[in-house]
């Protein structure tokens, strides 16, 4: 049963995106799990929890699983790939085509998180990365259906806090909050310390030289070597985390495109 | 022993010349009268020989007249016993010479070589302080009189604001000196060869990753370079770091030297040895010549020093008198110098600072930036990322 779901999700996945305007509704269950991650019973948990918060929150929320989001969609950003599949199925709640999908590419273990519509108003690009926090550690472990229960929970979390008027935000956590306030006072004591200080090195204008800058006659330098040898090259990596978005005062931070989207390796 | 000294008196109305630095001529206060330094130098390079005379004569005679015969001096019985017969070690530093003026003794250390006469008011110079040797090769001019150095310094109060009010409204000058300062002039060439280490980097993405290139290089530099007159004052009484301070002064001004410069200003003779200074010279020297070969690696993001070699070959050394004003004030039972370059007019001197101005600037800023750094959400942003 699974295997045909996995097929048919694949053929209709190629079929949609061949004819993306034909798409109004939904194409797509919550869950597609076009890489047979998950077995049958574990998808139709998802489905059912999915299909159900969806309908709360008047927000679809959606799992897509891939082998390759490249054999789909002829781009190389997992992002593009998933708004462009988000767009295709016609994706979302409503006439606003509200939602939140996370996107699995198995082939280079690629996801992305996009929201739109109410999606981006729930969604913050903190809540973002709060949500992407909860799975990640399962995917790690390639334990997919823990990392999408996880993804549902905080999800159905966020929409509930949303609903009430409280997006997920940087000044959610009273933790975070106590604590932006403390660094905020102690940068504001550093730059006026720092202030104090150079307006202290004013009131002294006494000190000894230490060179004779002012006594060299510019026309009798003369330089006799030059050289400049290369010696060796050395090479450091740096791990770069491949997310958009991120406005640090909070917010959600929305591409022209109206998607918010946050992406990476798991 | 009183020694001969010279003022140079207006041949007009014999009232005391003064140098006067914004016409750079010997102006008589009394009758207005102005004369270049060198007319009054020829009128009295002969006059001195006759003073000198003179003097001579004077102190013979003040010697026989001197003793007092005991039978003369009808005055009570005043224990003298208490006074001290000499100035002990004291008066090895110490000269006393006549006012030719009023005749009054004046006491002055061994170095100075103009003063004024406290008494009269009348400018003398010591001439045997610049005699042969000692005679200083150049002097630079006073180009700035007394009330430009008051009004420097009132300048140099401006846009403190850690500046004590009182400070500035409540203390008064005690002492403003024309001084001409003795300075060695060192000529020097120097060579360098300096070898250092620099890097550059070029920064590329490959996947998921940055790859930061760092490339290394061993540069050499070496080249040559003329030092011309850099200065080292040749007096204790004065702080180096004050004469430092001062610097630059202009020496397109310099001018033979010529005591008829001195009048209205006091003068000291060297006490530090060019061979003394020659050390602090060479350190300014050596420092640049790092430099200078430091500043031509150029292209790399990063360059460290790794070894210099610098050789340097002393030239000529002259002995040069620059001018000086020195400004005292006293406030809360504290001294405080500043000290005016007299051609330039650049003020120095450390000021004293309120510390209820600084705290309580500290804590408005700290406010101000707080609420800067909570509304632009900074703080909220660094929070998040570190504990995110």
């Amino acid at each position: 049963m699974k295997k045909i779901l996995s097929f048919l999700a694949v053929l209709a996945l190629l079929t949609a995106l061949c004819v993306p305007a034909l798409a109004a509704e939904p194409e797509l269950d919550n869950v597609t799990d076009a890489a047979s991650l998950l077995s049958d019973q574990e998808w139709a948990a998802l489905e059912s929890k999915a299909e159900a918060l969806s309908a709360q929150y008047e927000c679809g929320v959606y799992i897509i699983t891939l082998d390759d989001f490249t054999d789909y969609v002829n781009t190389n950003d997992v992002n593009e790939a998933a708004k462009a599949i988000y767009r295709a199925y016609s994706l979302g709640w409503g006439a606003e085509k509200s939602g939140v999908l996370l996107m699995l590419s198995m082939a280079e273990r690629d996801y992305s998180l996009i929201a739109y519509g109410y999606g981006n108003t729930a969604f913050t690009d903190y809540g973002k990365d709060q949500l992407a926090k909860r799975f990640l550690d399962n995917f790690g472990e390639d334990d997919w259906y823990g990392g999408f229960s996880d993804y549902l929970n905080k999800c159905g979390s966020m929409l509930s806090t949303a609903r009430e008027g409280h997006p997920l935000d940087v000044d959610s956590s009273p933790q975070i909050r106590l604590v932006g306030i403390l660094i905020s006072l102690a940068l504001g004591c550093l730059a006026a310390m720092a202030l104090c200080c150079v307006l202290c090195l004013r009131m002294k204008s006494v000190a000894k030289k230490e060179e004779a800058d002012s006594y060299v006659q510019r026309e009798s330098v003369q330089f006799i070597v030059r050289e400049d040898h290369f010696t060796h090259a050395s090479q450091t990596r740096t791990m770069v985390e491949n997310s958009s978005g991120g406005g640090g005062g909070g917010g959600t931070t929305v591409d022209s495109d109206g998607f918010s989207s946050k992406s990476g390796k798991f | 022993m009183p020694t001969q000294i010279t003022d140079y008196k207006c041949p007009a109305c014999t009232a005391p010349l003064r140098f006067d630095s914004n016409t750079e001529m010997l102006k008589c206060d009394y009758c207005g009268e102005s004369y270049s330094t060198a007319k009054i130098e020829a009128l009295y390079a002969e006059k001195e020989k006759a003073a000198e005379a003179a003097f001579s004569r004077e102190e013979k005679k003040a010697r026989k007249t001197l003793p007092v015969s005991e039978d003369e001096d009808e005055g009570g019985d005043w224990d003298l016993s208490s006074l001290s017969g000499d100035w002990g070690a004291e008066a090895e530093g110490m000269r006393a010479y006549s006012c030719p003026s009023c005749g009054a003794e004046l006491i002055t250390d061994e170095t100075t070589a103009a003063t004024a006469c406290p008494y009269c008011g009348n400018n003398t110079i010591i001439p045997g302080q610049f005699d042969g040797a000692l005679k200083p090769d150049y002097i630079l001019p006073f180009r700035l009189d007394k009330e430009a150095a008051k009004q420097a310094l009132k300048n140099h109060y401006r846009k403190k604001p850690f500046l004590p009010r009182a400070f500035s409204s409540a203390n008064h000058l005690e002492e403003l000196k024309g001084i001409y300062v003795p300075f060695w002039l060192f000529d020097a060439d120097a060579q360098a060869d300096c070898h250092f280490h620099a890097t550059r980097s070029h920064s590329r993405r490959e996947g998921d990753y940055r790859i930061t290139t760092t490339e290394h290089f061993q540069v050499r530099r070496a080249g040559s370079m003329r030092f011309q007159n850099v200065p080292t004052d040749a007096s204790t009484k004065m702080p180096d770091d004050y004469m430092d301070s001062i610097e630059p002064f202009d020496y397109r001004d310099l001018k033979p030297f010529s005591t008829a410069y001195l009048p209205g200003y006091l003068a000291d003779k060297y006490d530090v040895s060019a061979e003394e200074s020659t050390q602090r010279a060479n350190k300014r020297c050596r420092a640049t010549a790092i430099e200078v070969m430091r500043r031509d690696v150029l292209g790399y993001e990063t360059v460290s020093p790794e070894g210099c070699h610098v050789r340097l070959q002393g030239g000529k050394v002259h002995y040069a008198l620059m001018p000086v004003w020195t400004l005292r004030t006293k406030w809360q039972g504290k001294d405080y110098l500043f000290m005016m370059n007299g051609q330039t007019g650049k003020m120095v001197g450390d000021l004293p600072v309120s510390y209820g101005k600084f705290w309580g600037t500290f804590a408005a800023l700290s406010v101000l930036f707080s609420a800067l750094a909570l509304w632009s959400g900074v703080g909220q942003w660094l929070a998040a990322v570190f504990m995110a």
